[in-house]
């Protein structure tokens, strides 16, 4: 196949984002996880969805829009799933959408690397749905491994159109659209394979298909509704039993809305031809094996390993060994962990060095206009507190934000994005898994936390793809120990002002560096104990199963993580702190301005929370800070600095040397000062969006509370235990 | 001045609270207790034995007084009536009774297939959360259980008809010296018994064969480990006829593979259920799948350790490698699929 341009040129798919008016044709992608099911639903419709090396990356569905040959389609993304037999988050939201979304076709997405366990599922949505295109995807990996898969056979197989494609390149995509057309519309008719079954399960499945036929017209797929009813999914059965199954099967509800996700919970009215159908699966049950679950499983398995044995030929040494040699080092015994390290050191060490300087443009650049402005607001003769307010408050907590955040940032997430692309961070959760497992946590909690680093609410998200409840809470209440992105800027000003002064020149970067491993290590640290001692509390339990795909490296693709990495999450981020900080910055300018019995307000404020500040190392002005960066902890420095600057003389920090002035020179920061906000910001409570989304994903306000205010409890704890042992130690003051 | 309105409003809000909060926790005390009662009633009626108000009493730690209080409140609401001096139940009353039977058997089963709450816990935590699940509760757990037939200790779940599975299976002590057996069934009351059993392994699902048998115990081997139990124990074990020969030794486990060892999938245990079981089996632990050992992990002393099946790397924990059982490869024929 000649490869054909990538998507966004090629002639005939129109990508329309989320435009999703007027939709001709509703089309869902399902498949394995990892599959680049995200990476071409991004191609189709111009989106960007997030896309990882790591199976569970996307666990809600997502939905755009694209237009092919003049029809309009509407494509959802479903999280990927192994199967469609276990009753998993994931694999309701896929199968629901799916069997009752009513689809007009369905793309399932296959790793062509990996044909035999990507047709456990392909066989099992056959059962569901006549109208399905295949799409192979990884075509590149697979060559590069010399595994040639016989599409045309497989087609045959399958009895559906199968397309090679490579969802990165958009190579195929164009075939891929037509053959979609095609099987919507008619022209081409699909004869799905069906899975072969056990003799005594098929006799059952035999004696009820009539009757689900008779008791509800019009519905294609009786054979699987007789597969679920006998293996027990309470979806299906309410379905059946209240009658509803025929409208949610044809779509007389509404199409896209799925009836499953708010369940009426009035009272059901009963459908007694349904009644009687789950009283004969009943009957018909209880004379299977009590192994035929297994079974059936098995049956497809061993379908799909025959199918693959006559498609798909491997030539030459499995490729497999490269990633082997790869995965011997990152998990070595003794290089494994250092290497770890190693490389988190590292990404820091760029991102300190890196954004040295810009960060430093940047504020003579934004600084420099906050001047003209204001003369220039001046000279047109404007009140000051205009002039103040504008220019000396909002402004400058925008100009300060995008100063100190948009450098590291624009290097940072780069980095990580990179390592998330080649396949690096489930090799960082089988490393760790063996502390998770003392600590009674889960694994995947190392994923879930380096996605906390890039945003601690995408951490508490991301747990979904810890199935079991207890340790998922685990993951949810300790993902503030990772400090997001947010947080970065405080650890680097602290890094580059105190520490890396402390060192000669030549080192000054290393340690700044270093010293921001500490904090996250100290962090990492917190989470191991807090989940150790919510495992031996409140969550009481031992650990559970664990389970984890160690997907194959893959070359990252590194115009779409530069394109991701700044377009997307570091403008998303900026954007997000820009509009907190720009009422921050107005508030702290009032509060520096007005005056209540000589003095500002933020001077009573910070004198009334001094005291208690003083206990923690910290001070009353970053204990303000704090409860104003509440929405977001991006503005904690730029709140800091500006309540700092505006109740003294100094009014322009121009840079770091400046800034070091302001904090020790007019401040009274000590070395204690600078540990002790370290800490604090790598332990305090959760930003208001990740409260927000913990919330959401407990559904529980006692664990919200938790969530929210154990780590502020640690992080007094511990600055305060830190602040009195320095002391006492008579290390300062 | 704003200090002490502040208190006071502290204090009346608690105070709020602990009432809103004590009057639910006695609504809920008192309906279990009502239900704990039928609970009892309708077992001495399964049992054929009489419910009378004095062991009734004993049985819920009541007084007397409080105990013919309660059957007052039970006869009102037409559960009970009264037959010469037992109690027997009505209709509805035996209804209620299967209802909170179910609920207890089919929650047992949930925490030991869907949690990993610890098998000795489950009683309890069962006997408390029975009260508060309803008729359509029970119908989404039982599906999503895909329709259990026992609880954990291996007592069958009554079908929301009210159809029982035919109880099977004898006591230990009652069964032939040398004989294969399976345990179906074990007794979770007394504690303290089942707890012994739970330790010795005796497990519904477990193979035992009775080795030696002496007044004051048995000499057993229980999947292939050598266990002394009293014959008080014993009798708390019920057992049928092993389907299939007991393993001498136990079978290979995924978890014996060292690296680069193959092997073919023989079956995952039964200890593994639920959630976890049909996940393996997704991933494509199926039986007569070919499993390769390619890494460990070095800092957890060989655990996890990652498996290729079906062409991708799976890793996991020891607990689950070790019930995955498996029997070595030693031709170099069958090639593992990519
Ligand atoms: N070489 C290559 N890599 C690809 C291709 N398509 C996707 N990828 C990569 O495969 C990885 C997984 O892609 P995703 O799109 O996140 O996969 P997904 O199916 O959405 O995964 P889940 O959301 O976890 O179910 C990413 O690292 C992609 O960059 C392809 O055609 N060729
Ligand atoms: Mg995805």
């Amino acid at each position: 196949m000649t490869p054909t341009p990538g998507c966004s040129s090629c002639p005939f798919v129109q990508q329309l984002g989320i435009d999703l008016s007027e939709w001709d044709y509703l089309v869902a992608l399902a498949g394995n996880p990892n599959t680049g099911k995200s990476t071409l639903f991004n191609r189709l419709t111009g989106l960007k969805q997030h896309v990882g090396n790591w199976p569970g990356k996307t666990v809600t569905r997502a939905e755009g829009g694209f237009e092919f040959n003049g029809k309009r389609y509407k494509l959802v993304d479903l999280p990927g799933t192994y199967s469609l037999l276990s009753a998993s988050v994931e694999e309701e939201i896929a199968r629901d959408f799916i069997l009752f979304g009513n689809p007009d076709g369905v793309i399932v997405v296959m790793d062509a690397t990996a044909v035999e366990r990507n047709l456990n599922l392909t066989l099992q949505i056959l059962e569901i749905t006549d109208r399905v295109v295949v799409a192979l995807n990884l075509m590149d990996e697979a060559r590069r491994k010399g595994i040639h898969v016989n599409h045309r056979g497989l087609a045959r197989e399958l009895g559906v159109p199968v397309v090679p494609i490579v969802a990165r390149t958009g190579e195929g995509i164009g075939y891929l659209m037509q053959a979609l057309e095609d099987v919507i519309e008619g022209r081409v008719r699909t004869h799905p394979r069906r899975i072969p079954l056990d003799p005594a399960l098929e006799h059952a499945v035999r004696e009820l298909v009539p009757l689900i036929e008779q008791a509800f017209p019009g519905v294609r797929n009786a054979r699987w509704i007789a597969i679920r009813l006998l293996d027990g999914d309470p979806t299906i059965e309410r379905a059946v039993r209240t009658g509803e199954l025929s409208a949610l099967l044809t779509g007389e509800l509404p199409r896209d809305a799925l009836p499953v996700d708010e369940t009426p919970q009035e009272e059901e009215t009963l459908y007694p031809p349904g009644l009687a159908i789950l009283k004969k699966a009943d009957i018909l049950r209880a004379a299977l094996d009590e192994d035929f679950r297994d079974r059936l499983v098995e049956d497809i398995y061993n379908e799909a390993a025959r199918i693959t044995q006559r498609v798909v030929r491997v030539e030459g040494t499995p490729a497999q060994t490269w990633d082997e040699r790869i995965d011997r080092i990152v998990t070595h015994p003794v290089w494994g962990l250092p290497l770890m390290l190693l490389g988190l050191a590292l990404a820091f060490w760029v991102t300190v060095v890196g954004a040295n300087y810009p960060s430093e443009w940047l504020a003579t650049l934004l600084f420099g206009i906050e001047g003209l402005g204001a003369r220039a607001f001046q000279a047109l003769g404007l009140p000051w507190w205009v002039t103040g307010f504008l220019w000396h408050g909002v402004y400058r907590g925008l100009a300060w934000v995008v100063s100190v955040m948009l450098p590291p940032m624009a290097i940072f997430f780069p980095i990580f994005t990179l390592l998330e692309d080649l396949g690096y961070l489930p090799r960082v959760a089988f490393n760790l898994d063996w502390l998770f497992k003392k600590v009674g946590a889960h694994g995947k909690q190392a994923l879930t936390m380096t996605m906390g680093f890039g945003c601690n609410a995408a951490g508490v998200i991301a747990t979904r793809i810890i199935e079991s409840p207890r340790e998922r809470l685990i993951a949810i209440l300790t993902n503030n120990f990772v400090p997001c992105n947010g947080r970065w800027p405080t650890l680097i000003m602290l890094g580059t002002v105190f520490v890396a002064a402390a060192f000669p020149p030549a080192f000054a970067a290393f340690a700044a560096a270093g010293s921001i491993v500490a904090a996250v290590l100290v962090g990492v640290l917190f989470t191991f104990i807090v989940s150790w001692l919510l495992s031996h509390t409140l969550l009481k339990g031992e650990a559970s199963a664990f389970t984890l795909e160690l997907p194959p490296y893959r070359r990252p693709d590194i115009v779409r993580i530069l394109y991701t990495s700044l377009i997307d999450r570091t403008i998303f981020v900026l954007w997000r702190a820009v509009y907190m900080a720009a009422p921050a910055g107005g508030l702290i300018w009032i509060l520096a301005n007005v005056h209540v019995h000589g003095q500002s307000l933020v001077h009573w404020l910070a004198a009334f929370l001094d005291p208690f500040g003083r206990l923690l190392g910290l001070d009353g002005v970053i204990l303000l800070s704090y409860i104003v960066a509440l929405p977001a902890n991006e503005i904690v420095v730029p709140t800091m600095i500006m309540a700092y600057s505006g109740a003294s003389t100094v009014t322009e920090v121009e840079n770091l040397a400046a800034l070091k002035a302001l904090l020790v020179g007019q401040a009274g920061w000590t070395l204690l000062t600078a540990v002790s906000l370290m800490l604090f910001a790598v332990l305090h409570n959760p930003c208001s969006t990740t409260i927000l989304t913990i919330w959401k994903e407990t559904g529980s306000k006692k664990w919200t509370l938790i969530g929210a205010l154990l780590p502020l409890a640690i992080a007094f704890l511990v600055t305060f235990v830190v602040a009195q042992v320095w002391r006492l130690s008579g290390w300062v003051m | 001045m704003g200090a002490h309105v502040f208190i006071w409003l502290i204090v009346v809000l608690v105070l709020l609270w602990v009432g809103k909060h004590g009057w639910e926790e006695y609504r809920i005390r008192r309906r279990s207790t009502l239900e704990d009662a039928i609970k009892y009633l309708y077992d001495c009626e399964e049992h054929h034995r009489y419910g009378v108000p004095e062991a009734l009493a004993g049985k819920l730690g009541l007084s007397t007084r409080a105990t013919l209080r309660l059957l007052h409140r039970m006869a009102q609401r037409n559960l009970i009536r009264f037959c010469g001096n037992r109690v027997c139940l009505t209709p509805a009353g035996k209804a209620l009774g299967l209802q909170l039977l179910r609920a207890h058997r089919l929650w047992e089963r949930y925490l030991s297939d869907y949690t990993d709450v610890p098998l000795r816990e489950i009683h309890r935590l069962a006997d408390k959360r029975e009260h508060t699940l309803t008729q359509e509760d029970l119908q989404t757990l039982e599906a999503t259980l895909g329709h259990p037939r026992r609880d954990p200790h291996g007592d069958p779940i009554p079908r929301e008809s009210g159809e029982w599975m035919a109880e099977v299976g004898v006591p230990l002590t009652d069964w032939p010296v040398g004989q294969p057996a399976r345990v179906v069934h074990v007794e979770d009351e007394p504690e303290d018994l089942f707890a012994q059993a739970l330790a010795e392994g005796l497990i519904p699902g477990a193979d035992v064969v009775i080795l030696e048998s002496k007044p004051e115990g048995l000499h057993l081997k229980v999947d292939g480990n050598d266990v002394w139990i009293a014959s008080i124990l014993a009798a708390q074990v019920h057992v049928i006829a092993a389907p299939a020969r007991v393993e001498e030794t136990p079978p290979m486990s995924l978890a014996d593979l060292t690296r680069g060892e193959r092997a073919r999938v023989i079956g995952i245990s039964r200890e593994i259920r639920g959630l976890l079981r049909r996940r393996l089996l997704d991933l494509g632990f199926t039986r007569g799948a070919i499993v390769q050992e390619v890494l460990e992990s070095a800092f957890g002393r060989g655990d996890p350790r990652a498996y290729r099946v079906r062409g991708t790397l799976i890793a996991l924990r020891r607990e689950q490698a070790e019930h995955i059982y498996a029997e070595p490869l030693t031709d170099e024929g069958g090639d593992v699929t990519p």
